[in-house]
């Protein structure tokens, strides 16, 4: 599943209720159900989710963060 | 260095130092037991100059329109002005300035009294940062709030202040230099400033609970210990100095020394959570379980 791979990458930095709390305010920003989230959405979903991973990793962190969330997407 | 490897050292000498300052006290007696005191104040400020690096290395990792950026400025800063202000306490500590008595030269007043209140203006910068940090936490817009049992924390805490003014008398009587008139005005300064640091800090603890683990909340973590260490250094000292003076100083300097090494864990933590952010998932994963 796609949100758990997600969440397994974000956990470990933001914590899990923070994760979780990020995942699921992006995804209904983007209209899409948490555990539908397909590999196609997973790019748009990091570069949306940057901005507030930005507050705790700061910019170039959150970017390279993104980018690995990104590519979570295209390997999958 | 790690925070990992940082930390087993720093729960030791928690344990150690103690057990080292009863024993000398009881072998050696008092003039022995304050040696020890100054030997941790300057090993403490020795922790200080590491941690300042660190600080540094933060703050470099975030870039100008960060929201860390202002946090870690304000941190970086509040540190170089503390170690300025040890500094000039080295000197008096171990007698390389003459001891301040009424009548003395308007410089050695600005130098003993006045450049005293640099630690104030460190503990404002300090304010500042943990300020910045709830600010945040709250522009993410995420569920992060107080609960009922933080605000009467915040209510007892504020009762520190006045616990010291009762036991004021103790203060002019505990200083790790030589004490002064001045010096009861400056503590009742401090300890009040420091309320507000620790009330502050269980705002920020309650915050990084609520993110449910994780590197972050280790960082804010870290930094609520060193503020409730800070504050709780003049507490004692107003408390135990009546009782026994070279005691109050070991206890003060123990949790001086349990502040600038949780200051120094929580930057290497920020470090971990840089590095952290720039592996791999499997990575970053892998090292999460380790």
């Amino acid at each position: 599943m796609m949100h758990e791979r997600i969440l397994g990458y974000l956990a470990p930095v933001l914590g899990e209720a923070t994760a979780n709390n990020l995942l699921k305010h992006y995804c209904i920003k983007m209209h899409i159900t948490v555990e539908e989230i397909t590999p196609s959405q997973v790019p748009e979903l990091a570069n949306a989710m940057r901005p507030m991973m930005a507050v705790w990793l700061g910019t170039a962190g959150a970017m390279r963060a993104a980018e690995e969330i990104a590519r979570m997407g295209k390997g999958a | 260095m790690s925070a990992k490897s940082l930390t087993k050292p720093f729960i030791f000498s928690l344990l150690i130092l103690p057990i080292t300052f009863v024993a000398v006290m009881s072998m050696k007696g008092a003039a022995a037991a304050s040696a020890l005191t100054m030997t941790l104040f300057a090993a403490t400020v020795m922790v200080e100059l590491f941690a300042v690096a660190q600080f540094v290395r933060v703050r470099r990792a975030f870039a100008a329109g960060d929201a860390g950026y202002l946090t870690w400025t304000l941190i970086v800063t509040f540190m170089i002005i503390r170690l300025v202000a040890e500094g000039r306490l080295l000197t008096l500590t171990y007698n390389l300035v003459p001891e301040y008595r009424d009548g003395a030269s308007s410089t050695l007043y600005f130098y003993i009294i006045v450049l005293r209140y640099l630690y104030t203006l460190s503990d404002l910068l300090f304010i500042g940062a943990l300020v910045t940090t709830i600010r945040s936490y709250k522009i993410t817009g995420l569920p992060f709030k107080l609960l009922r049992v933080d605000y009467l924390y915040i209510l007892a805490l504020c009762t520190l202040p006045v616990v010291t003014f009762i036991f004021r008398g103790n203060l002019m009587q505990a200083a790790i230099a030589n004490p002064d008139g001045y010096m009861m005005v400056y503590r009742l300064v401090a300890v009040s400033v420091g309320a507000v640091i620790a009330s502050l800090c269980i705002v920020v603890r309650r915050y990084a609970s609520q993110m449910g683990g994780g590197a972050v909340a280790r960082v804010w973590n870290m930094v609520v210990v060193a503020g409730v260490a800070r504050d709780g250094s003049f507490l004692a000292l107003a408390l135990i100095s009546g009782w026994s003076k070279p005691t109050a100083t070991f206890v003060e300097q123990y949790l001086l020394w349990t502040f600038a090494c949780c200051w120094l864990i929580a930057a290497l933590y920020q470090n971990a959570v840089f590095a952290r952010a720039a592996a791999s998932p499997e990575v970053a994963v892998a090292e999460s379980l380790a």
